[in-house]
């Protein structure tokens, strides 16, 4: 037997001892088949991983755990590694008990996890779902027990998600209950423990959301019914799920019948919005003929208002118009003077409207409710297009009244993002994900990391994204000839060059239920959707201090993405920053944390200001009692090259909590600003033949001044424009031991993007990162030294260089670079 | 000469058992509620099948005979159809006219809402389930039975959509443009309370195209259906009528000429 034949077997040996021990560290009574352990909402393993999962997560999740605050719905994922063929399993739910309090077994709905297999996936670059059986259909349990798909084969995977729902009376503690599986006559226990906090997520605002069902079509085939029950069905599932849809309406029954569901659905939690009914038969308004029925629609508007001034609610402060089939992504000339013209004529309508308005009611008591309460918002109803066409557009075309709706990812960019939102402080801006973006940006692709979804729902309370946007939620249609699709709940997944795209839940009526099942994605969105609520509260606890909550959440959004969108796929990390969030509005409102007004952090220095939410609250920092100014206000600086964060401590009464607040990750090294000629000397040198450095005035990050790189590669044909760091210069003082990356600001003063690729060179080049350097603005390029497993003796690194496209010319500014140290130097 | 016996009685079991598959397509599909009846396998779809009538000797694909609820949803539904409901022999033998099952139907629609369009159901030679070839050059006739709930007269339009011809959609377009002369419809009546077996020959059957001046001018024929996507009946919107109109429908059926 070979060396490798027995290490091979000795792995092999490993693995089996592991899992077994995994089966072992689990409270089981009489089972040994399954090995058990519990995972949030925010991860799904294949199916078929090989006992990856179980190997690496069992022995340390022995309990199923959850955080969530009153009126809220919050999933809990019970995972099963099988360790031999199961013909049939169950799973039950006990109820909740905290002392007196109980969260019944009734609030408790368990769903099975159905599995998609994908022989491609739209994300070629993600690690983690390489393709093979994806989880994301979610059939109840008693379904799914009562057709049968309650089997799992030896060496798979099963996930069960179990939704646990509190109301605005449940008692905030810690709840426990347990968790019970049979399976094949032997039977499993698993704690469930929640903790509810006593927050009420009803007292934060919802985010508004347009999920759409563009027709009945869509569902109609596989449901076998386009009834008006069976649309409302859909409604009100996806509603639960926060995703506000169109009415259920068709149009039979007119402008009455509108009104009538209006006024059903309005109160109902996820109601955040709906478009305005229109029909495409043409119509002539104001002398000019559009493919848009506008008088009709003028009519729904008018019965509306009437409405809402009937019954004293603004109804129409969850009202839009999208005219997707009129104009849609406009792209070309045509298509924006066609936009142009239908949203002067749909603005022109609403004001005659609101002028028909106080025709009618000038004189009666409704008068006033109407002037002061609907008519501003009538007048104002948003008109959206999606698209990711360029905010220069719509000013071209003068679009001055269309609310913008671009892609996810055309704002990944600060830049981007202050684009679209300048200079339109009167219209709001949304959001949206459809076809794209992919990997690595967040969307609703069912190939995708599940925590992914979740994140928007976070990005839309830091931009102010005022509502998130998504085509369709129920197409059982193939996109490209509108066909029926064969098996939706395998088919359309794993068909679709973006599997999932419009495609949420799942038709009830395969299973014999009336109604949709819903999806993994839709759980994740929803929870996600709740987190908005949540921040949303902070952000009023903060404005009831007159200060913004952002300076404590900036912290929070980039351990969940980083600053171009791209979420972070670790789901204990994410966890852990969303109960961060969920025990500083614990703590603010018990009058044990702080208020943050200023966290500044500068290329050497960070500045930290704080109020205590108590007035009776004692700061203490390294054990010396601190003393605020005379607004209350405690204030600090921090030196980064001599620590990362900030900790204190904060007594109110005989309670003292210790608080962190990370500034920076690692302690940083060396600095270098550019301000003198020298400066640049002891840091930047290249060798391609035309090259020219200077410090400049032109741009600085830090400072005045910045280093000015000009890579003339063009004059020596096929030559790469690079500039380097070497481990000899002043900068680094000969070693790179003990750095953990080094960081830089690199400024693109071009009209284009420019494509950087930053490398170490020993005895030849190996690329560390690439980034793409947007046109006019600062980009922080962050690389991380390879670990000792990579590379045996770091300073065999001779030189960092910074690479640009071959052939090219390139001219950049460089400034606030410094090398950051490994945390446990700190 | 038992051996002989055997190989004639193996022969006759034989044949007897092929003409009954031909007679009724067999679809291994359970009618067991509780089985997931539209999760088959790939392997099991019944792709590009063509049956021989035993009586007649015609041959014919059948495209829509709603025999349990994955068959069912094969067929589109379009343009808020209505609901559609599965009718097995064993309860209503005299709504079924070919195997064990049919659909029962209630209109729902409302034209202006779907771009003009009636509610319609679609036969599509396209989906993945039927997969069958789209060149019905040789198609002789389609066949649709559909009985009229109604106690009055009910017409139904027949429409042959190609892979980019969406005659649905352009029916009325080319009906009140004074530009297009053509209508691509047959309006067939059914009767009431009784079943019609409606009967399209394919010489009838046509659709519109545009010359590069923009002329409207009709295809038909061979020519029109040598790329079939689906064979359409279009009925009204349910808000004309005070009640929702009913039907049952089963058994469509797409003729080849004899070879």
């Amino acid at each position: 037997m070979t060396a490798k034949r027995l290490a091979a077997l000795l792995c092999v040996f490993a693995l089996c001892a592991t899992l077994c021990s995994c089966g072992n560290a689990v409270k089981t009574a009489g089972g040994s088949s399954l090995t058990l352990w519990g995972e949030s909402s925010g991860v799904k393993y294949l199916q078929n991983d090989g006992g990856e999962a179980a190997a690496s997560r069992a022995a340390s999740h022995t309990s199923l755990e959850v955080s969530m605050v009153r009126n809220e719905t919050e999933a809990v994922q019970l995972m099963m590694y099988a360790k031999k063929d199961i013909a049939e399993y169950n799973v039950t739910v006990s109820d909740l008990v905290c002392g007196d309090s109980i969260i019944p077994s009734s609030a408790i709905q368990v769903y099975d996890e159905l599995y998609q297999q994908f022989m491609t996936t739209t994300r070629p670059g993600n690690p983690d779902y390489a393709g093979g059986m994806i989880p994301d259909p979610l059939l109840p349990m008693a379904t799914a027990v009562e057709y049968g798909e309650t089997t799992i084969a030896k060496g798979d995977n099963q996930a069960v998600l179990i939704d646990i729902t509190t109301t605005a009376g449940t008692a905030a503690g810690l709840y426990s209950g347990v968790v019970t599986v049979t399976a094949d006559g032997e039977e499993y226990t698993l704690p469930l423990n929640v903790k509810v906090y006593d927050i009420n997520i009803d007292d934060g605002d919802e985010l508004q959301t347009v999920f759409a069902i563009l027709d009945r079509d869509q569902f109609a085939s596989a449901e076998l019914d386009s009834s008006d029950a069976m649309a409302e069905a859909y409604f009100e599932m996806l509603l639960k799920y926060n995703m506000s849809c169109p009415l259920p309406f068709e149009g039979n029954g007119g402008a009455e019948r509108y009104v009538e569901l209006l006024r059903k659905y309005y109160h109902y939690d996820g109601f955040t919005s709906y478009r305005l009914y229109y029909e495409t038969a043409g119509s002539v308004y104001a002398g000019v003929g559009t493919n848009v029925n506008l008088p009709l629609m003028q009519q729904y508007i008018y019965a509306i208002a009437m409405a809402s001034v009937e019954d004293r609610v603004n109804y129409l402060d969850k009202a839009y118009a999208y005219f997707y089939t009129d104009v849609d992504e406009p792209d070309v000339e045509e298509e924006f003077l066609r936009a142009k013209e239908t949203v002067n004529l749909y603005f022109q309508m609403l004001y005659d409207c609101d002028e028909m308005l106080r025709s009618e009611l000038i004189g009666t008591d409704d008068y006033h409710y109407y002037v002061d309460v609907v008519s501003d918002t009538l007048t104002n109803i948003p008109d959206v297009i999606p698209g990711s066409y360029d905010i220069n557009d719509v000013k071209h075309y003068g679009l001055d009244r269309l609310t913008v709706c671009p892609e996810l990812s055309a704002m990944s960019t600060p830049a981007d993002r202050r684009d679209y939102a300048q200079g339109r402080d009167f219209v709001d801006l949304w959001v949206y994900t459809c076809w794209g973006p992919v990997y690595p940006y967040p969307g609703g692709h069912t190939d995708d990391t599940q925590l992914s979804y979740r994140t928007i729902p976070w990005m839309c309370d830091e931009f102010n994204w005022s509502t998130y946007l998504m085509w369709s939620t129920s197409d059982y249609l193939w996109r490209e000839h509108g066909e029926v699709i064969t098996d939706p709940w395998g088919e359309m997944h794993t068909g679709q060059p973006r599997p999932g795209d419009g495609k949420l839940t799942y038709p009830g009526a395969t299973y014999g239920l009336k109604g949709p099942c819903p999806s993994l994605r839709m759980v994740t969105w929803r929870d996600g959707a709740d987190d908005y609520q949540v921040l949303n509260i902070l952000r009023r606890l903060y404005e009831e201090k007159g200060l913004d909550a952002s300076v404590a959440l900036d912290a929070i959004y980039r351990e969940i993405y980083d600053v171009g969108l791209i979420p972070n796929r670790d789901n204990d990390r994410f966890d852990a920053a969303r109960l961060s969030l969920l025990d500083m509005i614990d703590n603010l409102k018990a009058g044990t944390d702080v208020y943050y007004s200023e966290v500044a952090v500068g290329i050497k220095e960070a500045t930290i200001a704080f109020v205590p939410a108590s007035s009776e609250a004692v700061v203490t920092l390294d054990g010396k009692q601190q003393t605020p100014d005379a607004e209350g206000v405690y204030r600090f600086n921090i030196d980064l090259t001599k620590q990362s964060r900030f900790v204190f401590d904060l007594t109110v009464g005989d309670k003292t909590q210790t608080y962190t607040r990370q500034l920076i990750n690692g302690v940083l090294g060396a600095v270098e600003s550019f301000e003198t000629i020298g400066d640049l000397a002891d840091c930047i040198v290249s060798y391609i033949s035309d090259y020219k450095a200077s410090v400049s005035e032109d741009f600085a990050h830090d400072g005045v001044k910045s280093a000015k790189m000009v890579l003339n590669s063009a004059a020596v044909a096929d030559t790469v424009p690079y500039f380097a760091i070497e481990k000899d210069s002043a900068l680094i003082g000969g070693s790179w031991k003990g750095l953990d990356s080094l960081k830089a600001y690199i400024y693109n003063p071009s009209d284009e993007m420019i494509n950087l690729s930053v490398s170490y060179y020993t005895d030849e080049d190996t690329t560390m990162d690439v980034f793409e350097l947007p046109s006019g603005q600062w980009t922080l390029v962050q690389v991380t030294f390879p670990s000792a497993e990579e590379l045996a003796d770091i300073d065999d690194i001779q030189e960092i260089d910074f690479n640009f496209d071959r052939g090219q010319s390139v001219t950049v500014y460089m400034d606030s670079i410094a090398t950051v140290k490994e945390v446990a130097a700190e | 000469m038992k051996r002989i016996i055997s190989l004639i009685l193996c022969a006759i079991l034989l044949t007897v058992s092929l003409c009954g598959c031909a007679e009724k397509q067999a679809v291994n599909d359970s009618a067991d509620p509780k089985t997931p009846s539209n999760r088959l396998e790939l392997g099991e779809r019944r792709n590009n099948v063509k049956v021989t009538d035993e009586a007649t000797g015609e041959t014919y694909y059948l495209l829509g005979d709603f025999e349990n609820y994955f068959e069912a949803t094969q067929i589109k539904y379009s343009a808020d159809f209505g609901k559609v409901d599965l009718v097995s022999k064993s309860e209503q033998a005299d709504k079924v006219t070919n195997g064990e099952g049919s659909i029962h139907v209630t209109i729902s629609g409302n034209e202006s809402t779907w771009h003009k369009r009636r509610p319609n159901i679609r036969f599509s030679t396209t989906n993945a389930f039927f997969n069958l070839t789209s060149d019905f050059s040789d198609l002789d006739r389609f066949t649709l039975d559909i009985y009229n709930c109604q106690d009055y007269e009910v017409e139904t339009r027949f429409l042959l959509c190609t892979a980019i011809y969406d005659a649905v959609t352009f029916e009325d377009r080319i009906l009140t443009n004074p530009n297009y002369e053509y209508s691509t419809a047959e309006i067939y009546t059914l009767a009431p309370n009784s079943w019609t077996t409606v009967e399209v020959p394919a010489e009838v059957m046509r659709f519109v195209n545009w010359d590069t001046t923009g002329k409207a001018y009709l295809v038909s024929g061979s020519d029109a259906l040598s790329a079939v996507g689906a064979f359409v009946f279009s009925f009204d919107r349910g808000e004309l009528h005070e009640t929702p109109q009913e039907f049952y429908i089963d058994n469509a059926r797409a003729y080849m000429k004899s070879e």
